[in-house]
Order: C-alpha cells, then structure tokens, then sequence
C-alpha cells in the first residue's frame, strides 16, 4: 500500500500528542503500548489517562505522524496482539518542528531574570 | 477474600468488545490485561475496581469520540443526549417536589415486585429449571400398582430386568437401593455414613461423570454383602477427608471392610430416589440385579429410546404387565400388575406443584393490585398536570418532548420501584429459606442473584407500560385548549372518577381472594397441628445398625437390641426405651398383605397393612395407648413367637362387631406365620398426618430383624443424652456406628411444613394485598375529595357539621364497597376448587372464612377511605374558596 505522502503538519502538536512521539522515539522497537504508557509515567509526575494516549495515538496516526504494525497475540495479553508504534518521516519533522519552536522561543528567555 | 484476578472481569471485556472501535480493541483490552497482569505481579489490590475505573474511562474516552468530529450525526447524538439529560434532571426535580407522590408510586411498585420476585425465583428452580442430569426431560421413573399397593416407586429386581429386555422402549433402564446406613472406621472412632447401591450403568445413562477417579465397572460388582468399590459424594470428600484427591485408590473401612474409593463424584450431585426431596447420600457402591421377584423395594429410573414418548412407552408397557402376571403365578398371584412411568422432573414436583401453584396465583393478584394501583396513582396525578401540560404544548412545545417526558419520569420510577422490589425479594427469600429448610425440592439450589434482578427488572418494565403509556395516551388525545379553558372546577370529571373507582373496586375484590386463601390457609394449618397423632412424638430417636455377621441368628440380635434398650433405660432421666423397625412419618415403611380366612393363598389382592417390627417397650416409650390386651415380653421377642399386636382400625376391619379380639389369628403375605393377637392399640398417623393410610401392624423384632430405630422418652433436655447414649452403645459392641439422633418432633414438622410454609407466604401476600390496596383506596379517595373541596366548602359555609361531611363522603366508598366484595367473594368461591388438596378440615368454600376475607377487606378499604374524608370535613370553606 502506497504510504500517505509526508507533508508538514497544518496544526502544531499537541501537548501530549508530542510526548507520546517523543515516548515512541525514546523506545525505539519497542513502542507498544503498555511500555509507552510506562515511559510517560516515568517522565511525568501528573497521573497519564489511559484513554487520552490512546486518543494521541489514533490522531497521529490518522495524521500519518506514525505507522503501525500488529504483533503476535501473547498469552499475557489475554490471546490479544501486540500493536507496535513507529514514528513516520512526517512525524518526526514535526517533532524537530515543535522543538526548534520551543527552542527559538526559549532563546534569549531567563526565568531567573523576570 | 477472593484472589486477585489475572484478567479483567468478564463483563468490563465484553463490554469493551462491543463498544470499542474494532481497530483498537487488541490494543486496548491487551493493553489493560497486561497492566493487571503487572499490577498482580505487583502485589498491588483493588485490581477489580482498578480494571472497572480503566473500563469506564475508556469506554467514555473512545467510544464517545468514535464519531467524527463535525458530523451531522455527532451534533444529533449530542442533542439527543442533551435532552435526555434535561430531561432527567427535569424529571428528577419534579418527582422530589412531588416526593409523597413518588415515594407513593415507588412502595406500590416495591412491595408488588418483592414477593413476586422472591417466588418467581423458588418456582424457576423448583419447577422449570431441568434437573442436573444430561438430557433430563428423557430421564422418567418407574411407579408400579399392584394389587393394593398404588403408585410405588420400587420395582423388584427380575422387573428391572423385564424393562431392560424390552425392544426399542428404553436407551437405559438402572435401579438403585433404599438407602442404608454404614459405618465408616477412622482412626479413632466409628461415623455412619449413608449410602445407596446403584447399577453399574446408573451414572453413564444420567450423563454424571466422577470429577475425580472412574465411574463403576462391571468388574466392580461383587457377590457379597460388603462392596470393594466406592463412590464418594463432593460434599462428604470435602468434610470427612479434606478433599484429599489422594484418597482416589486408597481403601477405607467401610463396615469392617477394605473397600477402594475409586471416584468422587461432582459437586452438588443428588440422585432421585422417587422422594420430593432427594437425600443427601455419602457413599454410592454398586450392585447388580437379580431375577429375584419377593421384593419391591428398587427405585428404577429409565432414559427413553431416541423417538419414544412417555405416552407411547405407558401405551406399550399393559401388555408386559400381562404377561408377567401369567409367567410368574408365584410372585403375582394373578393381582393386576400396571407400570407407570413419568418424566423425572414432574415425579418430584408433584407434591409441591399444588402449593407453588396456589403461591403462584397468589403472587399474580398480589401483582395485579400493585400495577391497578400505581395506575391509578398516575392517572390521577396526570390530570393535575393537564394544565402544565396544556401549557407546554400551547407555547410549542413538541408532542415528542412530552412523552419524552412521561416515558422518562415512568422510567425512573419503575427502575427504584424494581431496585426496592429486588431488595424485599431477596430479604424475603432469605426469609423464607431460613423458616422452611429442605421442603421443596432443590431447596438447596435456590438462590438469590442476577435472576431476581432480572425479574424484577422485568416486571419494573411491566410497570413501566402501565405507569407510562396508559397516562401518555391519556395526555396526547387531550386538546390543550380544553384544559387551559378549564378551571379546577372541572378537574374531577366523572369518566376520570369513573375508571378510578372501578380500579379501586378491582382491588377490593382481589383481596377479597387473597385474603380467603390466606385464612383457609391458617385454618388448615391450624386443624393440622390439631390431629390426634395417636403417639407423643417428643421422644429422641437414633438408628442403630450391628454386624449380622457377629450377630447371625435373629435371637442373637434381639438379645443385643435388648440389651441396649436396657442399658438405656439406667441412664439418668430416661423414662422408657423402645424400637421399631420404620418410625411414624419418616417416610418409609413396608407393607404386608393379612387376611383373617386361614384358608387363602397370601397375595397381592389381599387387604394391606403397614407392618412394623419393633423391640418390646415402644408402645410405652411413645405413649401409644393399648385398647385391649398388652405388648410383646421378651421371651416372645428372643424366641420369635408367632404373635402380632394390631391397631383398632384392622381389629375392627377383620373382626367387626367383635369386643375382645386377643387370640385372634390372622394370616400374612411374605411367608410369615399365622399370627396370633396379643393386643390392640390406638392408630398412629404413620404416613400422612392428615388421614389414615393403611392399617397397621406390629411384630416382635425376632420375627423379621431388621436395623431398629430406638424411641427413648425422657424427662430434661433430650439432647445431653445423646453424648451418654453414644458411650453406652459402644460399650455393648455392636460393631458399627449409632446415627440421625433427632426428635420426633422433627418428622412431625417436616410432614406439615409445606403447608406451614405455603400458608406463611399467602398471608404475607394477603397482608401486602391488604395495605396495598387500603393505600389504593386512600390515593383515589383523597383525589376525589380534593376535586370536590369546592362543594364541600360550600356546604361547610351553608352549616353542614364535620360529621355529617364525613358521612356523605363515605358514602362513596361504600358504594364502591357494595359492588366489589360480592364479586371479590364470587371469585373466590369460584378458584376455591382448584385448590381443595391444599385445604384441610375445612370446607372447600366455607362461608365463616369467606365472610372473614370480605371483612378484612372491607376494614382495610374503609381505613382507606376514613382518613382522607376526616381531613375533607374539616375544611375552613374561606381558605378552600379563596384558592378558586
């Protein structure tokens, strides 16, 4: 299947829809879900609902700022398959995108000084 | 506390399989179950709450979201949603401002629901839930009539093996034993156990599969008194050995033998023994049958041939009947010999089917007052709000929006109506199971769960049409103008008041009904407990059985029954001591033929009697009164003379007319000699308490020995004998196990409890149909009045007194009165018929007891009526005519 073209976001990312890529990256192969809602548990002091990773990753997905592919079903999971999460050229640009933002914003910025 | 779970609980998955989008499901609900798995492993607690929490939120998350964003169907569903809300919180604001109203309609709902749930819930375990065999509705038993003997649930063994042999008729065809007693050897004392001997193809043909070990062999049967092979009960497994899967293959001793448990059987089994109430039996040995034909004491149950009927089985078995009767003059004496088999299932209820019948019917009225009740409540209500509702639909308010509203506040209160009723079902069941233990059968098995609440969510829905729709179509035929028009002076149209009184009326009459059962009931219940029993049945009774390989001649154990009826009788406060082979209303018996011509051939057309063995002082021990002569020595016991001691109904059957029947012979069945009349003493109501079954008649023990129950009559507290007795039995060495230390008194209850209890549970109903339909009453006259508080007014202003008021207002009741309780009364003269087996020593239609009823309703009604007309009377005429 011929993959959607990769195009610069319309909409910037959203806050949690960044951390999840971000989780995503940090995992590497092994993006899945329970490890992905662990890695932002362990990054994140504020409780991560369950339903509002899911809802980033059904969005960025729809968006084409990530790929999916099924796994074997485990015995662990109740007989269920494994989903795996990789990040899309797309969603990357737009990781570096945010970043380069919050950077420039940052830029010339003191906490300390205001 | 249960153990943490390792999956989600099963209702949270399916709920999450049928609401997630399909794409996400795996991710998800693997998710989730890995998550617990982590928090098990964890060591982490409240899983179950944690997965529920996880489940709600998801579902909320995902499947709300699942629409697209700017669909037209998403702004639908929002809007729907919206005005679902608003409705509910418009409902729910107004029914706590009209809080006597709902709470009204709510105990209505309530109090009709709860016993109708708590009944449903016995009559679907009793009566319609299959038994836990496989393929049960082809499973039937075997009753036989022969001669005088009806409806006898034991074949003899060479009938067993006639039914076996027929072409075609049955798939299986196994027998089982009367229960009897064994005594298990511990380590360090003796325990009887009951058990029961079954054929070896018993098992396999009710689909029963041992959870543990084998079913029985061929193998396993042996020709010997003792088995080698054992089947165990779960529930015995479980408390006597610990559940031990070890003792699969082990040998127990089992009345002085080795025998091997070879499996245990599932939980819960129980096997049908032509009884209402299947006994709990510990141990199951196997047995074949033999072409023996002198004794018919083998329940036999039967699975029908694939394509057979019961109808076509009884059509074909006349003509076996026949031929067996000429095969075997012998066995038969040419009597008339008729197999009778029916499903399995309708065998065991047909006892209790006329109570659960009558409760049935009970519940449905009780039912029917609620539902005519709570309508009338809404109705009445309803007007009222004709206005506001004429409001609405003048400033534009859609039709739709208005049964919105209706259906929504109907909802509402037929969901609490439902949620009381299956909080008073359950109360009630529980209730009832701890007043009535083991009457019905299955009694066990009845519980209390997701059935009730699955009834009472049902009828909350019958409720539901009634409460909502009647009133909606009611409300939407309705020209708004009409009401708007329409001052408070119109209100009480008489068509409304018409239909209200008439609902009210229904009501009289159906308490009449009930309320008529109920004291028929109590009646009968009474006159039951007052019957002559011709015994005192306060006397404690344990079975013994001994070794009749220690004690082979029938002297050598009437000497050990007597010696222990002596040693008993040292004990301290004990007043008399005797035995007998089958106690009064125990439920078993044996029957024997008896003739006064000394030429006849004993047969199965001679007259019949209850025959009884008994160890010398029973007839002291249980005060049954001697007419004339005396009872049994002991020398005629140990040397089994030939003498019996009849009761007065066959003396005056078989000597009529004659004063002093002692010497008298008669002659009996089953090869015992001629006997001759020692004494006569008072009938004892042995089978049925409610009418003699049978004659009766009794022989020393030597001359047919059997396992005597012994009757010890003492003075104090019965039960710190039983620790004393015990000790004494043991010293005397019998060898086995004393067992079922009771009172007499116990069979005494069991024979009337289902009466007891079925006579308990209509007077509940007839006390909710009461009060229920008193609250009607109340409800329908206080609207009346409330219509007419302008002419009451008036004629308060123009002098009439308060007392005068009450008497005009009463009038209508009384009316109403008038009309009902002759046809509540009719009715129940009419149903009574149905329901004559349930009656006893009363007429099938007494007038004492149907005036009662109609008393009763009437009371309840005019309390109804007092109260609203007293608060009418006293009305300041200022006040009411001012709010005009």
């Amino acid at each position: 299947m011929p993959r959607p073209p990769a195009r610069t976001p319309q909409v910037p990312l959203g806050d949690i829809e960044q951390r999840v890529l971000l989780a995503i990256l940090r995992l590497g192969s092994d993006a899945s879900g329970v490890p992905i809602v662990r890695e932002l548990r362990r990054h994140t002091r504020r409780p991560i609902l369950l339903p509002s990773v899911y809802l980033a990753l059904r969005r960025l997905e729809a968006k084409g700022l990530l790929r999916s592919r099924l796994g074997e079903p485990e015995a662990r999971r109740g007989g269920r398959a494994r989903r795996h999460f990789a990040l899309e050229p797309a969603g990357k640009a737009a990781l570096r995108e945010a970043h380069q933002t919050l950077l420039s914003l940052w830029r010339g910025v003191s906490l300390d000084e205001s | 506390m249960s153990p943490e779970p390792r999956q989600p609980p099963a209702a949270a998955l399916w709920l999450l399989d049928r609401l997630l989008p399909a794409a996400e499901r795996d991710l998800v609900i693997g998710d989730v179950t890995e998550m617990l798995a982590d928090r098990v492993e964890a060591g982490r607690t409240f899983n179950r709450a944690w997965c529920w929490v996880q489940t709600a939120a998801l579902l909320l998350g995902l499947s709300a979201s699942r629409v697209p964003i700017d669909s037209a169907q998403r702004r639908f569903v929002m809007r729907l949603g919206g005005r679902v809300t608003m409705t509910l919180k418009q409902s729910v604001r107004r029914l706590r401002y009209e809080w006597r109203y709902a709470l009204g309609v709510v105990i209505i709902l309530g109090v009709g629901i709860g016993p109708a749930t708590a009944m449903l819930s016995i009559v679907q375990r009793v009566l319609l839930q299959p038994l836990a065999y496989q393929d049960p509705d082809r499973l039937g038993i075997v009753r036989i009539n022969l001669g005088q003997i009806q409806n006898h649930p034991g074949l003899s063994p060479g009938e067993v093996i006639d039914l076996r042999h027929t072409q075609g008729l049955f798939a299986g065809v196994e027998a089982e034993n009367r229960r009897y007693e064994v005594t298990l050897k511990t380590d360090d004392a003796l325990v009887s156990l009951s058990a029961v001997s079954i054929t070896t193809g018993m098992l396999p043909m009710l689909g029963v599969v041992p959870v543990l070990g084998r079913p029985f062999t061929e193998g396993d049967v042996k020709d010997q008194p003792q088995p080698d092979a054992v089947l165990m009960d779960y529930g015995t497994w479980r408390s006597r050995f610990g559940a031990d899967p070890g003792l699969v293959g082990r040998r127990i001793v089992l009345n002085g033998h080795p025998a091997e448990v070879v499996g245990i059987l599932p939980e819960g089994f129980r096997l049908v023994t032509g009884r209402a109430v299947p006994e709990p039996i510990d141990i199951y040995t196997p047995m074949r049958v033999t072409s023996w034909r002198n004794f018919w004491g083998f329940p036999t149950l039967v699975r029908l041939a694939p394509g057979e009927t019961f109808d076509r089985v009884n059509a074909t078995l006349p003509g076996l009947a026949t031929s067996l009767v000429k095969a075997y003059p012998d066995a038969y004496s040419g009597a008339r010999l008729q197999f009778l088999i029916s499903p399995l299932k309708d065998d065991m209820v047909k006892t209790t089917r006329p109570a659960l019948d009558a409760a049935i019917v009970g519940v449905l009225l009780l039912l029917a007052i609620a539902m005519a009740n709570a309508t009338a409540l809404v109705i009445a209500r309803l007007r009222t709000r004709e206005r506001d509702f004429a409001v609405r639909l003048a400033v534009g308010a859609g039709r739709g929006s208005l049964v919105g509203d209706v259906f929504m506040e109907s909802a509402l209160l037929s969901t609490c109506g439902a949620l009381l009723g299956a909080a008073l079902g359950a109360l009630g069941l529980e209730a009832a199971r701890r007043l009535v233990p083991h009457t019905l059968p299955r009694w066990d098995d009845i519980t209390l769960g997701l059935d009730v609440v699955a009834y009472a969510a049902t009828l909350a829905l019958v409720g539901l049409f009634t409460c909502g729709l009647l009133p909606l179509w009611k409300a939407s035929r309705h020209v708004p103008w009409h009401a708007l028009q329409s001052g408070s002076i119109r209100s009480g149209q008489a068509d409304s008041a018409l239909s209200r009184l008439l609902l009210a009326g229904a009501q009289i009459a159906l308490t009449v009904i009930l309320a008529f059962g109920a004291i028929q009931l109590v009646r009968s219940a009474t006159r039951l407990s007052e019957v002559d029993l011709g015994f005192d049945p306060n006397v404690l009774t344990f079975r013994t059985s001994i070794d009749f390989q220690k004690f082979k001649t029938p002297a050598e154990s009437t000497a050990l029954f007597e010696r222990i009826r002596d040693r008993l009788r040292t004990l301290p406060g004990v007043e008399a001591v005797g035995g007998i082979s089958h106690l009064p209303l125990s439920g078993s018996v044996l029957t024997d033929a008896w003739t006064t011509d000394l030429s006849a051939q004993p047969g199965w057309n001679l007259a019949t009697a209850n025959y009884y063995a008994t160890v010398p002082g029973y007839f002291a021990s249980m005060k049954i009164p001697f007419l004339q002569g005396r009872d049994f020595s002991d020398v005629e016991d140990r040397t089994a003379q030939h003498v019996i001691i009849v009761d007065e109904s066959l003396a005056r059957a078989a000597f009529p007319g004659v004063a002093d029947v002692r010497g008298r012979i008669v002659r009996l069945g089953w090869g015992l000699p001629d006997s001759r009349i020692v004494g006569v003493v008072g009938h004892v109501r042995g089978i049925e308490i409610a009418r003699e079954v049978r004659p009766q008649i009794y022989a020393p023990m030597g001359l047919f020995t059997q396992n005597p129950n012994f009757t010890v009559r003492a003075s104090g507290d019965p039960a710190r004998l039983i620790g004393p007795i015990q000790t004494a039995v043991k010293e005397l060495d019998t060898g086995r196990a004393v067992a079922g230390f009771a009172m007499l008194t116990d069979n005494v209850a069991a024979a009337t409890s289902t009466l007891r209890s079925i006579t308990g549970l209509v007077s509940i109903l007839a006390a909710s149909a009461g009060l229920l339909s008193a609250m009607g009453l109340y409800a329908v006259i206080a609207y009346l009045l409330h219509s007419r508080r302008r002419a009451t007014a008036i004629r308060s202003a123009l002098g009439a007194t308060p007392s005068q008021l009450v008497r005009l207002h009463m009038g209508t009741s009384l009316r109403v009165l008038f009309v009902a309780l002759p046809i509540g009364i009719g009715l129940a003269a009419a149903g009574a018929p149905l329901f004559a087996s349930l009656v006893f020593g009363v007429a099938t239609r007494d007038p004492a007891s149907l005036t009662a009823a109609a008393a009763i309703a009437a009371v309840a009604s005019l309390a109804g009526t007092y109260l609203p007309v007293r608060r009418a009377a006293a009305i300041d005429p200022v006040l009411a005519l001012r709010s005009e």
